[in-house]
């Protein structure tokens, strides 16, 4: 059967890098639109990038004479009657090609629909071809415009280990799009996934009305909480003992002159992984005696010796070797469990610290088990979601080097990916934010985090600009490395979603996933 | 351009005294001038008093939903001495309720006229649409001809229509084109009264002149510059002769203004079988002289206008089509172009900013 499409317009012009469309009469064209043109097995798929007025008379000046008019007819009492406005008036669309199908094959667009083409709006069928781009953690629907298509659409948990970015302004979705993302982790129960929550809102939703990690219908098997306050629902406590804290995760926290990082260095070396409990108990001249070749400032040792106690002191960290829970928060990932480490009430680096020793002690866990080819195989991947990411990924000279940049140049080898949340993608080093494969991109104000975006990511993104800036809250692009194109998405209100989701989603007991191929 | 400048051109010191002496005149005295008079068909008679006090208020008449207009277009598309090729058509638009639901644009018609050639073209246009051909006027004027008979046939299929009553209006004069029996075409006007289909030819200019050359339509401009804004106003700036009352295409002249301190003053023709509800007529046009593109001129004019002008770019295509079949037909390429080769594409060239600053160049 002929199927009846809905047509929105002509193709009027005007070249393969820019195709202007005439809206039909009445007809609106949308920002982010998806308008397809072409007859047959080929079909054109474009993107709406801009709108523009449009009208019949030929002449430019056409606009401001007639509304000059109007101003002078409204000072009458008669005013003024536009004969036919809808079809004199129109929008012009200014539309990127996506590409184009042949026989159900996505192509890159080397031809051009033909002049004055029809252009229609596609519906969930056109979009078949993407289904084997669409991925398996599903986080919204397709999106054309404002109109969404009843198909799903999300990212593949094979490219969780390739770093995700998820970019918004204050307001545009980013938690909601966490919680979902997460929420198909706990579905697919694939991959692992370490979240580290500083608000307290992936937990149990923060504010009334929401919902959090908690209430999902799979979080009784696939989640696992580790807090190290009091929770309403069953939780593990975190803790974390002074023998896993390293200097590398001090570093990009604190100031350090010079001779501090050497003193701290002396120290370790002198003391092994006991150092900073030594530090913070002892003496400043019995810690001299302790190190007679390294000859320190009293001053130096006592800045240190600060720094030590207010670790020390925080409820996290504990003197005592034998608690931990690192290496349980590890067991879980390996289940392929999201792992929720709620960290609310805490700031600066006493939120940070507890983040990046049990980042490093996933990754050095990943790391060694890279030797051992049979164990590494039958760890999923995981992923570590940290929010705020440009404090800890930052581009200003100041920011070191440590564990996160590090998981994201080298954790992809080992499986461990980074998911970094922040409002300034623009604060990103742009050498790391290029090594994030998939990019979740809601809704964008300032023009310099969109330029970041476009210089950076691995589709184009140099027309979508604008668009970005028009999103409106919960609306996103999705680039990924499978996707042809950045994937128009309208991410699902995590409420709704688990309200709707059935138990009917495929049961897996058998875990964690062997990643047979992952060697190639 | 400076002072020293505007002084170098030749003649422009003149022109605008002219202009000052034309329109130093009083405008609440004067008359038509005499030879006027002469231009219009006998059976008319220009008022003499045309005076602020005669101005009327077109204040009620009903709406007209329908509305149709039609207007030609044409060009000269070559021409050498005593011959000329000439393109035409004309465009039928319909509107009703302000939207238009349908229009109609002729076939192109090619007209070659020359010393000659005019007549058997007229010939085989009148046998295939029923007209008569009296009279051929000066070759030049044939593509013109040919457009007023095509603006005649749209006329003439509405009268074949029995739709709604209707406003009909044609851009121009109302006269009897020349290759039309002025009974057939006095018939038609009666046919489409008979319907309800009302005609009005509307005139953005007119050769009217005034006392001692003055453009009437000027001197209306001054006349009516204190009326309000919106205002409808006419004034009736003819009579019929004794003797011709019951001629159906011989009209009534007007001077209005649909949309008083926005729009241009327009002629209009109503032909006198509408008798004197003239108020009504005028006020039921006006409602389609609202538009911001126009103000004051009824906008299905508007759209007429643009389908049947030849645009450049037509002409151009036409002009090609026309060598390269007389080209097939055994005229010479070079011959052709001897003759007809426009090289003004290549004249019009801009000049560049630094010839331009060298300043005029005196021979």
């Amino acid at each position: 059967m002929t199927k009846i499409r809905k047509y929105k317009g002509r193709i009027i012009g005007r070249s393969i890098t820019e195709i202007y469309v005439r809206a039909l009469h009445d007809t609106n064209l949308v920002l982010g639109e998806i308008l397809i043109a072409g007859e047959g097995d080929t079909r054109f798929f474009l993107r709406v990038v801009d709108v523009s007025y449009g009208w019949e008379a030929g002449n430019a000046g056409w606009a401001i004479g007639v509304a000059g008019s109007m101003i002078e007819m409204e000072q009458s009492d008669r005013g003024f009657v536009m004969h036919d406005r809808a079809r004199r008036n129109f929008e012009i669309g200014k539309c990127v090609i996506m590409g184009y199908t042949k026989q159900g094959e996505f192509r890159r667009a080397k031809t051009l629909p033909e002049l004055f083409s029809q252009v229609f709006i596609p519906d969930a069928d056109d979009f078949n071809f993407i289904k084997d781009y669409a991925g398996d953690l599903r986080v919204g629907k397709l999106r054309s415009g404002e109109e969404l298509l009843d198909f799903e659409v999300g990212m593949g948990s094979g490219y969780i280990q390739s770093h995700i970015g998820i970019f918004a302004t204050t307001g545009m979705g980013k938690s909601n799009l966490m919680k979902r993302l997460a929420a198909s982790v706990m579905e697919s129960h694939n991959v692992g996934m370490l979240i580290f929550d500083p608000h307290g809102e992936y937990y149990e939703g923060g504010e009334r009305d929401k919902r959090g990690l908690k209430h999902h219908f799979r979080a009784k098997d696939n989640l696992t909480v580790f807090s190290y306050r009091k929770l309403s629902e069953k939780s593990n406590g975190l803790r974390i003992n002074h023998r896993e804290i390293d200097i590398e995760d001090l570093l990009h926290l604190f100031e350090f002159s010079q001779a501090q990082m050497e003193a701290a260095y002396a120290l370790h070396n002198c003391f092994g992984n006991d150092w900073l409990k030594i530090l913070s108990e002892s003496e400043g001249a019995e810690l001299a005696k302790e190190m007679p070749s390294s000859k320190f400032h009293e001053m130096t040792i006592a800045v240190l010796q600060r720094r030590a106690r207010q670790i020390l002191k925080q409820e996290i960290f504990h003197k005592d070797d034998t608690v931990s829970v690192t290496d349980a928060i590890i067991t879980e990932l390996k289940k392929a469990k999201v792992v929720l480490i709620d960290l609310s009430g805490l700031s600066g680096w006493r939120e940070l610290l507890p983040a990046a020793v049990i980042a490093r002690k996933v990754f050095d866990v990943y790391r060694h088990a890279f030797r051992k080819p049979e164990e590494f195989r039958s760890l999923p991947k995981v992923s570590i979601v940290l929010e705020e990411a440009q404090r800890v990924l930052g581009q200003l000279s100041g920011i070191k080097e440590n564990i996160f940049t590090r998981i994201c140049r080298e954790g992809r080898k080992f499986k461990v990916g980074l998911t970094a949340i922040t409002q300034q993608p623009k604060l990103i080093d742009e050498e790391i934010i290029s090594q994030f494969n998939t990019l979740f991109v809601l809704g964008l104000a300032d023009e310099r985090d969109r330029n970041i975006i476009r210089s950076s990511a691995r589709q184009d993104f140099s027309e979508l600009s604008r668009e970005i800036q028009m999103l409106q809250p919960g609306e996103a692009l999705i680039s990924s490395p499978q996707a042809p194109f950045a994937i128009p998405a309208k991410v699902d209100l995590y409420e709704d979603h688990i309200k709707n989701q059935k138990e009917s989603v495929k049961t897996r007991d058998e875990i964690p996933s062997p990643d047979r191929n992952f060697f190639g | 351009m400076n002072e020293s400048n505007e002084f170098k051109i030749k003649g422009l010191a003149e022109a605008v005294q002219f202009i000052a002496d034309i329109f130093k005149q009083d405008p609440k005295a004067g008359s038509f001038r005499d030879e006027e008079k002469r231009h219009l068909p006998e059976s008319i008679k220009i008022v003499s008093d045309v005076c602020p006090e005669r101005i009327r208020s077109a204040l009620g008449g009903n709406k007209v939903d329908t509305i149709v207009a039609i207007d030609g277009g044409s060009s000269s598309l070559l021409a050498s001495g005593n011959f000329e090729i000439g393109v035409c058509r004309a465009s039928m638009v319909t509107f009703h309720n302000e939207r238009r639901i349908s229009f109609e644009v002729t076939p192109e018609w090619i007209v070659p006229a020359g010393e000659g050639l005019s007549s058997p073209i007229i010939s085989a246009f009148c046998n295939t649409n029923q007209a008569t051909m009296d009279c051929v006027s000066e070759w030049r004027f044939m593509t013109n001809i040919c457009r007023e008979m095509l603006e005649y046939s749209c006329l003439r299929s509405l009268a074949g229509r029995d739709d709604n009553p209707a406003m009909i209006l044609i851009d121009g004069a109302l006269g009897c084109p020349s290759g039309v029996d002025p009974a057939d075409y006095s018939d038609l006007l009666l046919q489409l009264h008979r319907k309800n289909k009302v005609v009005v030819c509307v005139s953005k200019s007119s050769t009217l002149r005034w006392a001692d050359n003055c453009p009437l339509l000027s001197r209306m401009a001054e006349m009516t510059m204190e009326r309000p804004k919106g205002d409808i106003w006419f004034l009736r700036i003819s009579e019929l002769r004794d003797g011709y009352e019951e001629s159906a295409d011989i009209p009534n002249l007007y001077l209005a203004n649909l949309y008083a301190g926005l729009g241009p003053i327009l002629r209009l023709d109503i032909p006198s079988i509408y008798g004197r509800d003239e108020e009504s007529i005028i006020c039921a046009l006006a409602g389609h002289a609202e538009d911001p593109e126009f103000p004051g001129y009824p906008y299905p004019l508007v759209e007429a206008h643009r389908l049947a002008r030849i645009l450049p770019a037509r002409k151009k295509e036409l002009f090609g089509l026309i060598k390269m079949l007389a080209v097939d037909s055994g005229v010479g390429d070079t011959v052709f172009d001897a003759a007809f080769a426009d090289y003004h594409d290549r004249l019009n060239a801009d000049v560049s900013s630094e010839i331009l600053a060298l300043g005029p160049i005196a021979l």
